[in-house]
């Protein structure tokens, strides 16, 4: 390189660049016996739409994923699911708990509060549903929130979702990390699948059975405003469950949770104000 | 010189963004819908072919082919990103701009949208300054001894 050709481009007169690209050009140009400007940056314009709609295709089909089964408990996609035990369960306070499998807080929350939660649903005494969400596969990649919840939604066909619910928490993964296949397949057994049952649970499992329905929930409550998880609604009211315990969430006020939700009502300072105001 | 500079800054920047993005589709795409901005649909589709768009326009820029197209979208990018990460600042959302991968909601108090807006203020005026003068030296288009803005 000549010494010219490394001067600012700033302020240089007419002559000087005039000079400098003689030299560039003297330096070694390939201008009159290579392919001409115009025909390169056609090539290159067709390459990139090339890609850009290649990928667009591609992810647009990972991201949706094709499937129509509703699970039973479910006025249809995007729609919440009943608890199996709260199915038939009328003018009972509704508690809905959108929850992600993969997320750490949801899982301190599950242990702080889940064994309440179960208790009255399997006492008729509220109205349990659950809204399952993929907030870490969209922050962190992965699918694995999502195949935890329609494999959840598999062992519920089973009858087993109450135990594959706690199994899931339990092994949790640590994040980023996801669940992988096979961790989720050893689970069913542990949640107490069986024979033709867990053959049935694998079969539902493999096929992916219930992703676009999980995927449907993500959808419908994030243009809701459900935008993060554990999120706890008692009606329409989203609830301040981080009242409810210590700074660490390792201890809680199980008692006057059980009392907020048997009462059906959200009093004033324990609404949840990051998060919207829902139907029903 | 500092047009090279500005190519290899801008161009790096560009193409680090983009590669960060373009093996999480789905996290791309929630990482554009947190904006509220666009619909839904839409905004997946935008989340989705950005990166692409970043690589290809980085790639450009670093190489130096046609820069003064180049810089021209480049440019056009970031207006429309400190537009977004404005809006989102001014309508109270608390989001991470997403811009190298991640993205979506955070919670209030860790939102970063001044040093966000500084960064994209100084790729832009970097894109600027190629748009004014795009020939630099170590470029494909210097090379090609052609004027770099005869169609680049």
């Amino acid at each position: 390189m000549s010494k010219g050709s490394g001067k600012p481009t700033g302020g240089a007169p007419a002559g000087t660049a005039a000079q400098r690209k003689a030299k560039v050009q003297a330096a070694g140009s390939t201008s009159s016996s290579g392919p001409s400007r115009v025909m390169v940056a056609a090539v290159v314009l067709v390459v990139a739409i090339i890609a850009v709609v290649v990928v667009v295709v591609l992810n647009g089909r990972s991201d949706k994923p094709s499937g129509t089964a509703v699970p039973t408990g479910a006025a249809g996609m995007g729609a919440v699911w009943v608890d199996p035990a709260s199915r038939g369960v009328t003018g009972k306070p509704v508690v809905t708990v959108y929850e992600d499998f993969r997320c750490p807080v949801c899982k301190l929350v599950e242990a702080g509060v889940g064994p309440v939660l179960r208790r009255l649903a399997d006492e008729k005494a509220i109205e349990l549903r659950y809204g399952f969400k993929t907030v870490i596969d969209s922050k962190v990649g992965g699918h694995s929130s999502r195949t935890a919840a329609s494999d959840a939604l598999c062992a519920a066909d089973q009858g087993a979702y109450p135990a594959y619910h706690e199994q899931l928490f339990a092994n949790q993964p640590e994040e980023p990390n996801p669940y992988t296949d096979a961790e989720l397949n050893a689970l069913a057994p542990k949640a107490g699948l069986s024979g033709t049952q867990l053959q049935a649970w694998q079969r539902c499992a493999d096929a992916g059975t219930y992703d676009a329905y999980v995927a449907s929930v993500e959808d419908t409550s994030f243009q809701a405003g459900v935008t993060g998880t554990p999120a706890i609604y008692l009606g329409g009211t989203p609830v301040n469950w981080g009242a409810y315990t210590d700074q660490t969430g390792s201890s809680w006020d199980t008692t006057g949770f059980e009392q907020l939700l048997r009462s059906g009502t959200v009093p004033a300072d324990r609404v949840e104000n990051s998060l919207p105001t829902l139907k029903d | 010189m500092l047009g090279l500079l500005a190519r290899v800054v801008l161009g790096g920047v560009l193409i680090a963004a983009g590669a960060l993005k373009v093996t999480e589709p789905d996290v791309a795409a929630r990482a554009v819908q947190a904006y509220q901005v666009l619909p839904y649909d839409l905004a997946a589709t935008v989340g989705h072919a950005l990166p692409v768009v970043e690589i290809i326009v980085g790639l450009l820029l670093v190489v130096g082919l046609f820069t003064r197209v180049s810089a021209v979208v480049a440019s056009l990018l970031m207006l429309a990103f400190l537009v977004g990460i404005g809006q989102a600042w001014a309508r109270g959302l608390s989001i991470d701009c997403g811009c190298f991968g991640g993205g979506g909601q955070v919670a209030p108090g860790q939102t970063r949208y001044v040093s966000e807006i500084a960064r994209d203020l100084g790729l832009l005026a970097c894109g600027l300054w190629l748009v004014r003068r795009p020939r630099s030296v170590a470029s494909v288009d210097a090379r090609w001894g052609g004027r770099a803005g005869d169609v680049g």
